[in-house]
């Protein structure tokens, strides 16, 4: 990813750390705002969950386009 | 007409193998989900599938975008009866009686009949691509740089005349907008460069994709995540199968809105959305159950998604036979079959005489598999629905900023995404409708290139513009447009008729 997005980081973190701090923030700081304070072992659950979808996001599209359609990704 | 009936045929069984039926089977399922996700348009789906596609070879691509493209438009039906959004722009009018219909407790019924009007849609539209495509491109080979020109002029102001509702100047300033972002790079016929600023990445112009996947995907997620949450009918225990005599009183109404359907995809720009409001409109005017029409009206919806569904094969005519789109996904069909070494226009019917019959085969299995999937998978679909938007939309940026850099690898493109997504969304707020801005872009290179060459053509002089008698009833029809958007040039005008012909109040 260039400077000026993400700093220079690999595609593949940048696009992990993109979509965790997303869901992250909407679902904490919007979506369930009313909830809080919500307990300890709750928002670990749900920062979990952001993380594996995150994982699992960054892997399969780095991969599909790197391996499957030869995009040279930055 | 016999070669059309042989290319078809070839098409059909070509189609008929295990890998174009796997294709078309998951990219009209994901055109479905798609269409049926608010804030996801068929323009956004195409348009990032073109970018998916662009390594396989041209038939298979355009194969998956085209069953993308119905599947997307069929699609926003469920998401307009379920939960009264729209999926996709196309779908507004579906909402007005499919979501009363859902919330009477007939969910099954109002998505059986979406989906049978969505067919009967498609294959009228089909009937009229492969009847009026091979005619229109005979037609074209009329047309030199002249009538070129007032055709892409014409597009811009009808389609900014008919999707900005209530003011056509908005339409038509998005329209030039679209207009001057063509312009940035180098020109093409001596390739001078124009509003580059000595920049290498501006005299290359910005990219017809990243300005889609911009304006249709960025755009969007600014606009999902700025509404408020929306909770969608989640059960339909109803019956699906919509039964013949149902729908036998309709048939009139099945066939007025897929003629009208086609005609208003036909029209440069106008598209899906005015398809399914004119036939909408046309079906209400002739209804005996008129009083229905808003409060869960089945003619209402089937006459809707039967017009949505026929402008898909009528905006793709004018694709064929011009390279002039009918709508705003249409636009990225265009440019992927460029992509894919494709070149439609006038001389379509010569160069590649069976692409056209080879489209329409595509669109028959694509509405056979809309049949199928709207009918068969009606409960799994529902729990699309279910996704929130907050686990949605960071894919669906991810895959814009990769879809956008993957074209060409460039950077530039990522930050034209960017900026036109902003763009994008700053206009939608302000009202201004984004098929003409996208028309603009398209057409642009057209209008500029066919100006300049019919001038020199013409040793510099402008008559053949006005005087040629294609060129003439362009000018004409464009003028009259201009003319009939003002309420007070209108008033002026009917009451100029009424003085002229006293006698007919």
């Amino acid at each position: 990813m260039p400077a000026g997005l993400l700093g220079r980081l690999p595609f593949w973190l940048a696009t992990l750390l993109f979509v965790f701090v997303f869901i992250a923030l909407f679902e904490n700081l919007f979506k369930y705002r009313d909830s809080w304070p919500v307990p300890a072992a709750l928002l670990l659950r749900r920062l979990a969950s952001a993380l594996l979808q995150a994982v699992v996001v960054s892997a399969l599209v780095t991969a599909v386009f790197r391996y499957l359609f030869l995009v040279q990704l930055p | 007409m016999l070669d059309g009936l042989h290319y078809f045929a070839a098409a059909l069984v070509a189609f008929a193998d295990w890998w174009p039926l796997f294709n078309i089977g998951w990219a009209t399922l994901l055109g479905i989900c798609v269409g049926m996700m608010p804030g996801l348009t068929a323009t956004l789906g195409v348009a990032l599938l073109t970018t998916l596609t662009f390594r396989m070879q041209a038939g298979d691509a355009i194969l998956i975008l085209v069953c993308m493209y119905v599947g997307a438009i069929y699609g926003g039906s469920r998401s307009a009866i379920l939960l009264n959004i729209p999926g996709t722009p196309a779908n507004a009018a579906s909402a007005l009686d499919g979501f009363p219909l859902a919330r009477a407790g007939l969910a099954g019924q109002a998505m059986g009949i979406a989906t049978l009007g969505s067919f009967l849609g498609t294959l009228i539209g089909m009937l009229f691509l492969a009847l009026l495509a091979p005619v229109l491109a005979e037609f074209a080979l009329k047309f030199g740089s002249f009538e070129f020109f007032w055709l892409a002029l014409f597009g811009i102001v009808i389609s900014g005349h008919l999707t900005a509702l209530d003011d056509p100047l908005k339409g038509w300033i998005a329209g030039f907008l679209g207009l001057l972002v063509a312009m940035v790079g180098q020109e093409g016929i001596h390739a001078y460069q124009r509003f580059s600023y000595g920049s290498i990445d501006l005299a290359g112009g910005f990219g017809l994709l990243p300005v889609l996947v911009g304006t249709f995907g960025f755009a969007e997620v600014l606009a999902v995540m700025k509404n408020p949450a929306y909770e969608a009918v989640k059960e339909a225990s109803d019956r699906i199968v919509p039964r013949l005599r149902d729908l036998l009183p309709y048939r009139r109404t099945i066939a007025r809105s897929g003629v009208l359907g086609t005609f208003m995809g036909l029209i440069p720009g106008v598209g899906e959305d005015m398809g399914a409001w004119v036939s909408y409109a046309a079906a209400r005017r002739a209804s005996r159950e008129q009083e229905k029409f808003g409060h869960g009206s089945v003619e209402g919806l089937l006459s809707a998604e039967t017009g949505n569904s026929a402008a898909v094969p009528g905006a793709i005519i004018p694709v064929l036979t011009l390279a002039v789109p009918g709508s705003a996904p249409a636009a990225v069909l265009l440019a992927a079959m460029f992509i894919h070494g494709v070149r439609p226009g006038p001389l379509i019917m010569i160069e590649f005489p069976g692409f056209v019959f080879e489209v329409v085969a595509m669109i028959l299995y694509a509405g056979l598999a809309i049949l199928l999937f709207g009918l068969l998978l009606t409960r799994p679909l529902l729990r699309i629905l279910t996704v929130p938007r907050e686990r949605l939309m960071p894919v669906v940026f991810v895959l814009c900023t990769v879809g956008a850099f993957a074209i060409a690898s460039r950077l530039f493109d990522v930050w034209v995404m960017l900026g036109f997504g902003v763009l994008g969304f700053v206009l939608r707020e302000m009202k201004y409708p984004m098929a003409p801005l996208v028309l603009g872009v398209v057409l642009g290179p057209i209008l500029d290139k066919n100006l300049r060459r019919g001038m020199v053509l013409s040793d510099g002089s402008l008559e053949p513009f006005l005087t040629r008698p294609i060129s003439a009833v362009l000018a004409l029809l464009t003028l009259i447009v201009i003319v009939l958007s003002f309420k007070s040039l209108r008033q002026t005008l009917a009451s100029l008729l009424l003085r002229l012909l006293p006698g007919q109040r």
